[in-house]
């Protein structure tokens, strides 16, 4: 049997998943500098929004072509609500500081959100069950599920549309102008703290709409499933070159494919088999990390920005 | 200065993967252990993950011993004496479980303690429990190598007088579970998958060896890191390999997903594994793709314990949190067989608490050692290694979303 | 995938319920009644009726009668699961074994804690191709307090898929007491896994000098999965 149709199946969705977190780390990074280490918990709270819209306000036997939608927005509004009131309470009153003071920031809310959700929502912290889409499809010799179909349907609709807003429409270009030089964009009339919250906003979205698919790929969530989505989603940014929304979905692609195929196939390689297997799926993807920042420190899809500060 | 930024935060990230969030908390009290009236106060020591990762039966674990400090402080079980609990939360972690082994050995009223949950964990506590000269009793550590040595298979030597456990032995569990699944479910291509742990990895070996031995085929072995989610890789490999099932050593979290995972790719073949998973929240995690699977649990039903009754009462009226089936009732006599040593050191003093805490300590070690009582799970006495004398196994299997007793084992292995 | 016999006493650690589904006797039993009920010609039945709704008035009344202070009804100790008080311990082997036999005899000491007598069959012997029975008698009961000394006669009927090196190896046994009927494997260590190879090997191994009466596929041959 041949599985490598399967097995880059498997990795084409694990990496779309990565790559719409990872959106919400570039766009922040590219318009603040500022690597958001609590998307994680963002993308986190996303699946609880989505998990309280289900369970506790619509009624039992929605069907899930109905419920899915609801639990988009309920997720979208308590990870975009998250992301905003993180970034105007935690982030904004140290915008002029030293640069790992929002970092560190950004670490404790990470672990004061997790805190928060294991100890007041109920049952959250153990695996709480999330609804989910198993009917399984066969094409050809490749077997998804229907959570599958939405996460990648999910995932094209949503970066085509970014990329439309981001180039098209007036607040997109305003967000590569405040990218490029903040001072300047400001003096242009542009409202730049407005441009940041959106910037926030768009990432917290992208997050409640992984954190959907998450549920329904994987049945279950936990408080913690945002701490090694996170760190994966952000390696995957700077993978493809952090600051460039096309390099986050690339780079979260290339992530998962990398790890689906080394815990697939370098155990058979003759003389590899201590290497393989899934348990070492992280360490060849951070060795592909470690390579591609060698080779191509500025990422794959990134440009060689000089240094501004 | 953004490079540099960047790098930094990649450091970070890679070294964030390899820990998880740390530290501990002191969950002093609860239960009714409140009315000291006068007399001595002694501590015993409870340490097993209460959040996260394994804690529904970690709780399990605390509660149990709660119940047998409650009861043993209701009916006065050593005159003068009121027992207290010291609750803490070992996450699973090696270095957290160390830090409460060095933090219960610290109090100057504790006597003993009871845990932990993870073979793994209970590596790095052994050895301050030795030096305090405080026992420490397990409930659930079924990796041989605790009471036999790295070389038990060969040469069984005992590496901590002080260390005791009322679960028997994974040389025992993966063994049952092997013939179980060769001779029972006949079962004859195994794919075996573990997480990498002193608990998962060494009874997934044991289970591969018996199985190959009984004539059984091990058609691949993969291993998984705790905190995984994503199995689609390693279910394809299993689809493709041809097995009839599906072995794997180590805890609930991380099977519940896998077996969903495998069950939602149409590989349909049950995933058996060890007392780790034996969990309600297994079930409630995997949902209907539980179904048909199989664990192996140390000692019998807790249900077939007439013994257990009350236990299970009380667990239930005071509304404890987490699952006592797996450890619970094995916490209780662990607790009680540490209380009994207690009274026994009493006694022998002429009635008295011996003032100088060290004595006691050592005493309670020796009492444990000579323990003989009837507990809620049968027999309660340990042999030369520590080990305990009741060896008792169950197969379950999930059925219609509960935990089904399907066979249970004794062994005599003298 | 079954081989799970109907009769352990489940319950489910989850919930606690003590439906005593299985392990309980009665259910055998008052089938058996019922059959018998049923089978009564109809005036029979009828008298029975009479007479126990007779019986149970006298008794009632007995009971009712005021003045007579009612039996101080002790609650009743527990009575365990058979599983949980009997234990096995391997004694050795009843006579050497013969190189050219397919059958060995095993000794083994029985004992029952506490609580009711128990009566055991032994079932097999873990292996599709063995057979396991004790002699003289299948069934036999043990007291508590008063160990028993047993053989169990194990004999090969098929070689394919015997392992000839399994350790802890086991016996399947049924237990019953008043409370329940339970299936029970008991676990031997090393010596009775030595002895049970050594039958094994002599009965199966290929290159026996002096064939014995090598059995053929009798019962249990059809090895599929």
């Amino acid at each position: 049997m041949n599985t490598l149709p399967q097995q880059l199946a498997n990795g084409l969705l694990l990496g779309s998943m990565y790559g719409l977190i990872a959106i919400g780390y570039t766009m922040v990074y590219g318009i603040v500098q500022l690597i958001n280490f609590a998307h994680g918990e963002i993308f986190m709270t996303g699946a609880f929004g989505a998990l309280t819209v289900y369970f506790y306000i619509l009624p039992d036997g929605t069907t899930m072509v109905i419920a899915v939608p609801l639990m988009l927005i309920g997720g979208a509004l308590v990870a975009i609500l998250i992301a905003v009131g993180a970034e105007r309470f935690a982030y904004r009153p140290l915008r002029g500081a030293p640069r790992l003071a929002p970092l560190i920031t950004a670490i404790g809310l990470s672990l004061a959100l997790q805190e928060v959700v294991r100890n007041f929502y109920p049952g959250a912290d153990r695996a709480r069950a999330f609804p989910g889409l198993d009917t399984t499809r066969d094409i050809g010799s490749v077997t998804i599920k229907d959570a599958d179909i939405f996460l990648v349907v999910a995932a094209v609709v949503c970066m085509a549309t970014l990329a439309f807003f981001v180039r098209k429409s007036r607040t997109g270009r305003a967000m590569q102008a405040t990218a490029q030089d903040p001072d300047t964009a400001q003096l242009m009339g542009i409202d730049t703290n407005r441009i940041i919250v959106i910037a926030f906003a768009i990432g917290g979205f992208f997050a409640a709409v992984a954190a959907v698919a998450y549920g329904l790929k994987y049945g279950n969530v936990d408080y913690r499933m945002g701490f090694l989505m996170g760190l994966k989603a952000f390696t995957a940014a700077v993978l493809g070159g952090i600051g460039n929304i096309y390099g986050a979905m690339l780079g979260g692609l290339v992530l998962g494919v990398a790890e689906t195929l080394a815990s697939a196939y370098i155990d058979g390689i003759p003389g590899m088999q201590q290497l393989g297997g899934q348990g070492w799926s992280d360490v060849w993807a951070f060795v592909l990390l470690i390579l591609v920042l060698l080779l191509r420190p500025q990422g794959l899809l990134g440009e060689r920005v000089a240094d501004r500060a | 200065m953004r490079r540099s930024l960047v790098i930094l935060s990649s450091v970070l990230a890679t070294g964030a993967l390899t820990l998880t969030a740390c530290g501990s908390r002191d969950d002093n009290g609860g239960g009714d252990s409140g009315d000291s009236g006068g007399g001595t106060t002694l501590t015993i020591g409870v340490t097993a993950p209460f959040t996260g990762e394994n804690s529904t039966t970690g709780l399990g674990i605390r509660y149990g011993a709660q119940i047998a400090i409650d009861d043993a402080n209701k009916n006065k079980l050593v005159p003068g004496v009121t027992f207290k609990i010291k609750a803490l939360d070992d996450k699973a972690q090696p270095a957290t479980g160390q830090s409460n082994a060095t933090a219960i050995t610290g109090d100057k009223t504790a006597i003993g303690a009871v845990g932990p949950l993870n073979s793994g964990v209970a590596q790095t506590m052994q050895q301050v429990f030795a030096s305090a000269n405080m026992v420490q009793i397990s409930p659930a550590n079924t990796n041989p190598e605790l009471t036999q040595g790295k070389n038990w298979q060969t040469d069984k030597k005992r590496p901590y007088k002080t260390y005791f456990r009322t679960a028997t032995t994974d040389e025992l569990q993966g063994s049952f579970a092997a013939g179980y699944a060769f001779n029972d479910l006949k079962k004859k291509k195994v794919f075996v998958v573990d997480d990498k742990q002193t608990y998962g990895a060494g009874l997934a070996k044991i289970f591969s060896d018996q199985f190959k031995k009984l004539g059984g085929q091990v058609v691949q072995t993969d291993h998984v890191n705790t905190g995984t989610k994503d199995f689609g890789s390693l279910v394809t490999k299993i689809k493709s390999s041809g097995a009839d099932l599906l072995y794997y050593g180590g805890q609930y979290d991380e099977s519940s997903l896998l077996t969903k995972q495998m069950k939602d790719a149409n590989v349909k073949i049950p995933l058996f594994g060890g007392d780790g998973m034996y969990a309600s929240t297994y079930i409630s995690a995997a949902g209907a793709s539980a179904e048909g699977d199989l664990v192996t649990a140390i000692g019998v039903p807790a249900d077939t314990l007439p013994a257990a009754k009350d236990f299970i009462a009380t667990y239930k009226s005071k509304g404890y949190k987490g699952d006592y089936g797996a450890y619970g009732a094995y916490a209780y006599d662990a607790t009680t067989a540490i209380i009994k040593a207690v009274k026994a050191a009493v006694d022998a003093n002429n009635g008295d608490v011996p003032s100088d805490i060290n004595a006691l300590r050592s005493s309670v070690v020796d009492g444990v050692q000579k323990s003989d009582f009837e507990g809620l799970t049968g027999k309660v006495s340990f042999d030369q290694y520590g080990d305990t004398t009741n060896k008792q196994l169950t197969v379950y299997q999930v059925e219609k979303g509960k935990w089904k007793a399907v066979d249970t084992g004794t062994a005599d292995l003298g | 995938m079954t081989g799970i016999g109907p009769v352990e006493p489940v319950n489910s650690a989850e919930t606690g319920e003590s439906y005593d589904v299985i392990g309980a006797d009665a259910p055998r039993l008052t089938d058996r009644l019922a059959g018998r009920w049923n089978g009564l010609p109809r005036r029979a039945r009828q008298g029975l009726l009479t007479a126990t709704a007779a019986t149970a008035t006298a008794i009632g009344a007995l009971v009712l009668t005021p003045g007579g202070d009612p039996a101080p009804t002790f609650p009743p100790r527990p009575v365990p699961w058979p599983a949980n008080v009997t234990t096995w311990h391997y004694s050795g082997l009843a006579a050497p074994l013969n190189s050219a036999r397919t059958s060995g005899r095993y000794r083994f000491a029985v004992s029952v804690d506490h609580g009711p007598p128990v009566t055991l069959t032994v079932t097999g012997a873990a292996f599709p191709g063995l057979r396991a029975r004790v002699v003289p008698e299948p069934a036999f009961t043990v007291h508590a307090g008063t160990p028993r000394r047993i053989t169990v006669e194990i004999s090969v009927s098929n070689c394919s898929g015997l392992p000839l090196n399994a350790g802890l190896s086991f016996l399947d046994v049924t237990l019953r007491n008043t409370r329940a009927i339970q299936r029970h494997s008991f676990i031997f260590g090393r010596a009775y896994s030595r002895d049970l190879s050594t039958l094994l090997k002599n009965a199966c191994e290929p290159p026996t000098a002096t064939p014995g009466p090598r059995p053929t596929g009798s019962a249990g041959s059809q090895h599929a999965d």
